[in-house]
């Protein structure tokens, strides 16, 4: 019920439908600006091997 | 090749025993499926690619450590969330001042009228213009919140992660997950404001 009075205020208030609009746009924003910035295939494998070789040290696990 | 398997595969007594069986296989696979996340979160929420990975790469290290007190009351992604937000804090606090946590109804108060009226209205944006231009201003926008505000924002926006899981990471509650959330996103939008990230 709350949801339902929240999108209908949207609906009727411009400047909390601006507000609504500016949240989205700064969540779809950072999703693309930090989606890309992943590190590359080989980076990640590279740093994956690394914890898994310090990881499997601490353990005591064999690994490759 | 990097395996990508579902939240569920993750979360059962199986997984968990092989886990604290010290399984390299199992070990492999959550480093898998977890480090890409980690280490984007990590770099948004500010930490430099070369801090990120070795914030990154010791979560792992104290993951395996704590292994023992693991009981899987949690998902083990929020516990590795929350092994994270403990690091950056721990780094952020010596290098940064932190801002004081502030009250929901300070926060709400600076900027509605006593009528309930916006104090400031947010500006109409041209939404593919402000989507390119909040990239373009982000970054530094991101400098002028808090570590626990940025994280909160990057948790829930760019990983999508729901407000029981970041609250439950962050050992925050939800009122305090509301308002960091609130004040992080209002500093953000009142920052691209400033730059004109905005059309009227």
């Amino acid at each position: 019920m709350k949801r339902l009075e929240l999108r209908l205020h949207l609906l009727m208030c411009r400047h909390c439908h601006n507000y609504a609009d500016q949240i989205k746009a700064l969540g779809d924003g950072a999703r693309r600006l930090m989606g890309g910035r992943e590190p590359t295939r080989d980076e990640l494998k590279h740093l994956e091997n690394e914890i898994c070789d310090k990881i499997c040290s601490h353990g005591g696990g064999a690994q490759h | 090749m990097l395996m990508t398997l579902d939240q569920d595969d993750f979360a059962g007594p199986d997984f968990l025993a092989r886990l604290k069986a010290r399984d390299s296989g199992t070990l492999r696979r959550l480093v898998q499926q977890y480090l890409p996340q980690l280490l984007r979160a990590a770099r948004g929420a500010g930490l430099t690619a070369q801090n990120a990975e070795d914030v990154t790469q010791n979560v792992f290290l104290t993951f395996l450590e704590k292994l023992e007190t693991f009981e899987g009351r949690s998902h083990v992604r929020t516990w590795l969330f929350g092994i994270l937000y403990r690091k950056i804090s721990e780094m952020r606090r010596s290098a940064q001042k932190e801002g004081a946590a502030e009250d929901i109804d300070e926060v709400m108060e600076h900027r509605f009228k006593t009528n309930g009226m916006w104090q400031k209205p947010p500006r109409q944006t041209d939404t593919p213009t402000y989507e390119g231009e909040v990239r373009q201003h982000l970054d530094d926008c991101l400098g002028t919140i808090t570590t626990d505000q940025r994280l909160a924002f990057v948790l829930r926006e760019v990983e999508e992660m729901d407000t029981n899981e970041i609250c439950r990471a962050m050992g925050v509650s939800r009122s305090n997950l509301g308002v960091l959330l609130f004040r992080g996103r209002n500093l953000l939008r009142e920052c691209l404001e400033k730059r004109n990230v905005t059309r009227d």
